[in-house]
């Protein structure tokens, strides 16, 4: 950034684990005077000076929060799922979707708004056997969307696009992730991934791509302090196959027929041994990798290829992340106290 | 095929370690089949020795995309470079590229395909080395198969047996592989992508080479009635993006895969069924084949002159008359092909 003024950020979705790090790295950036964060949930982290705030991003407390952080820089990381079962299906898409709504139409009004960043997911393209094997940003997304979910997603990113169409013209930065895992992450996919055995699609073998939480942490960092304007889809480089990552993982694959499938993944979920949304069945059936040289370009390579990312979530990486065993641990100690 | 002529062509793809690594359990089942590591070079074989010093040279002078061929392994030799190579694939400690190529599973197919080309098919392949050594290139064939793409294999085979410099054929497919169980999969790991602008523009880009079947599912389930008349070339496609690319086209002639089966015709009905019994299933016809297994027909592939397009650009690639004219030539070309082959084929097996 040029003008070296000090900044006012607002971040969404902090009860959200990988937030909750980002926040807690941009605590140290002396160029930043305030730090608010909002989500419907309690954070389970405590922060040395972000403001917290549980409020409904499609309530009138949107209004009020926004006139007392004044904020020049939105970071809105409240995704439209969540891997616990605070939220069923349509609640989500009524917080996540309604929210962003909400949220970017409210922003019209703030004079010191300059930036807003979005993160979204790469489940936007949905999955389909005609699509190319490598997607670019420059891929159009299917109408109608393949799932619920990406409909969703094709949503908010329309929603915050005015944004940057509107009359305020703000810089508006879209950071399409893969699905995130990481050692200590409990994100949809790294639970599936590690259970003991793992269902799988029978006559299927998706290419899968993933993005490691550290260089997701990274990346939004950079995002919420460098001029970035514009949709970036961000991956690992490399991919894998389903079947070669639970190689990687010493996992038994469990292939299941697939009228039986949806059933056999709804019965994982009703036990709670994962908490895996409808949209990843897609996933599981066709794969999605994308071309992520935009991302690279602006945002340098990321620390983990795909392989990598998958490795580390085993544990077999030879690199353990050692602050993020330091982050889990406080993270068990904070929701014991 | 005499033994001879075998140990011959593996010894000019030796080079590369894993060849050897893979093939080597060939030669424990087949003993027709002798393969020599390259750390211990045979003793009649100094003349090999040269030939393999100049392919190295080749190889050394162009950038080599491991994808292209196959990766290097292991440096051990034999058994402990096989029992490497199983390691490794149990524990998922393998490279696939973003199109899914995964040249490991690729390669466990070459032994049976190396069989079915010399012994069962007794291919005969000319003009192998118009496909050119490292440059892009795009294969047209015509299609054939009724029940798999053998033909498609039978060209891979060739450019990996007989080629100088083996190349490996990324081919494009339609749709209907990528959501039909297991060759949705089979396909990606050999290296196919979807028959797209996209994947196209982006295979080419890599200086890989390319097979098109522009006849696409006419030609698959050709009735026997109609074999060996090319049929209709899509929307010439495949023309374009030569053009834009400019990649020169090789027109390949096939003969022997639309013999493989006597098909009566094309039935909905069947269709139907099947994607009844498999879900997701959106076959439009079925071929009704008379026999199930493929026949030992004599097979003879023609690698045909390239059809240089280096002198057009994205603008000509506009010029539709023009897309229609290269296109007609290029399917009058595998027509003559097969005229041709046809004529010198005694009769439909030697």
């Amino acid at each position: 950034m040029g003008d070296q003024q000090q900044r006012r950020i607002l971040v969404t979705g902090i009860g959200d684990r990988v937030v909750a790090e980002l926040v807690r790295e941009l605590e140290d950036d002396d160029s930043i005077e305030l730090i608010a964060g909002v989500d419907f949930r309690e954070p389970r982290r405590a922060f040395k000076r972000t403001e917290v705030m549980v409020a409904d991003l499609r309530s009138r407390a949107l209004g009020h929060i926004l006139s007392a952080v004044r904020p020049d820089t939105v970071l809105h990381l409240q995704r439209g799922f969540y891997g616990d079962d605070e939220a069923s299906a349509e609640e989500a898409h009524e917080i996540s979707v309604m929210g962003t709504i909400n949220l970017a139409a409210s922003l019209q009004r703030v004079e010191s708004m300059r930036k807003f960043v979005l993160m979204s997911s790469l489940h936007v393209y949905g999955g389909d056997p005609m699509d190319p094997a490598i997607l670019t940003e420059d891929a159009k997304l299917r109408t109608p969307a393949k799932t619920k979910f990406a409909g969703e997603l094709a949503e908010i990113e329309g929603a915050v696009n005015l944004l940057a169409k509107g009359k305020r013209k703000l810089a508006v930065t879209c950071l399409r992730f893969a699905d995130l895992i990481g050692r200590h992450s409990e994100e949809p996919m790294a639970r599936y991934l590690r259970m003991p055995i793992v269902p799988s699609l029978w006559g299927y073998d998706p290419r899968l791509q993933f993005c490691h939480e550290r260089d997701a942490i990274a990346i939004l960092k950079r995002a919420a302090l460098e001029d970035c304007a514009g949709l970036y889809n961000v991956a690992g480089d490399g991919a894998v196959y389903l079947s070669q990552a639970l190689r990687i993982g010493a996992r038994t694959r469990l292939p299941i027929a697939p009228p039986l499938f949806g059933t056999a993944i709804g019965a994982a979920n009703f036990a709670g041994l994962i908490a895996l949304p409808a949209h990843h069945l897609h996933t599981l059936r066709y794969g999605r990798v994308v071309d992520n040289a935009r991302a690279k370009l602006r945002f340098g390579q990321l620390s983990y290829t795909t392989r990598e990312a998958v490795r580390d979530l085993y544990g077999t990486w030879a690199e353990p992340a050692a602050e993020f065993k330091k982050a889990a641990q406080e993270e068990r100690r904070f929701a014991a106290a | 095929m005499s033994q001879q002529q075998t140990s011959t062509n593996h010894n000019s793809t030796n080079h590369w370690p894993f060849v050897g690594a893979i093939a080597d359990a060939a030669a424990w089942s087949d003993p027709n089949v002798q393969i020599k590591q390259s750390h211990e070079p045979s003793p009649k074989t100094a003349d090999h020795k040269q030939e393999r010093q100049q392919t190295d040279a080749v190889s050394r002078g162009v950038s080599r995309d491991v994808f292209d061929y196959d990766i290097p392994i292991s440096d051990k030799p034999g058994l402990d470079g096989y029992l490497e190579l199983i390691r490794r694939r149990l524990a998922g400690d393998y490279e696939i590229d973003e199109f899914g190529c995964d040249p490991m599973y690729g390669q466990m197919w070459w032994p049976l395909f190396e069989q079915l080309y010399r012994n069962y098919w007794r291919v005969e392949s000319t003009g192998v080395d118009n496909v050119p050594r490292s440059e892009r290139a795009m294969i047209v064939a015509n299609h054939s198969g009724g029940s798999y793409a053998w033909d498609a294999v039978m060209i891979s085979t060739a450019l990996h047996l007989e080629h100088r410099q083996p190349r490996y054929v990324h081919y494009v497919s339609t749709e209907f592989f990528y959501d039909t169980p297991f060759l949705s999969f089979d396909n990606r790991k050999k290296g196919a992508a979807l028959a797209c602008r996209e994947d196209f523009v982006r295979l080419l880009e890599r200086d890989l080479v390319v097979g098109v079947f522009p006849e696409g599912a006419k030609g698959f389930l050709k009735p026997s009635d109609k074999r060996y008349r090319v049929q209709r070339f899509g929307r010439g496609g495949f023309v374009q993006l030569a053009m834009m690319t400019r990649t020169p086209i090789i027109p390949v002639s096939v003969i022997g895969g639309e013999e493989l089966h006597f098909s009566l015709g094309n039935s909905r009905l069947l269709a139907n069924l099947v994607n009844r019994l498999i879900p997701q299933e959106r076959a439009d016809s079925f071929p009704i084949l008379l026999n199930m297994l493929p026949l030992p027909v004599k097979w003879r592939i023609e690698f045909g002159e390239p059809i240089n397009l280096s002198s057009y650009g994205a603008e000509e690639a506009m010029d539709t008359l023009l897309v229609q004219q290269i296109t007609e030539q290029v399917r009058s070309q595998i027509q003559e092909g097969l005229d041709r082959n046809l004529a010198m084929r005694k009769t439909m097996f030697w």
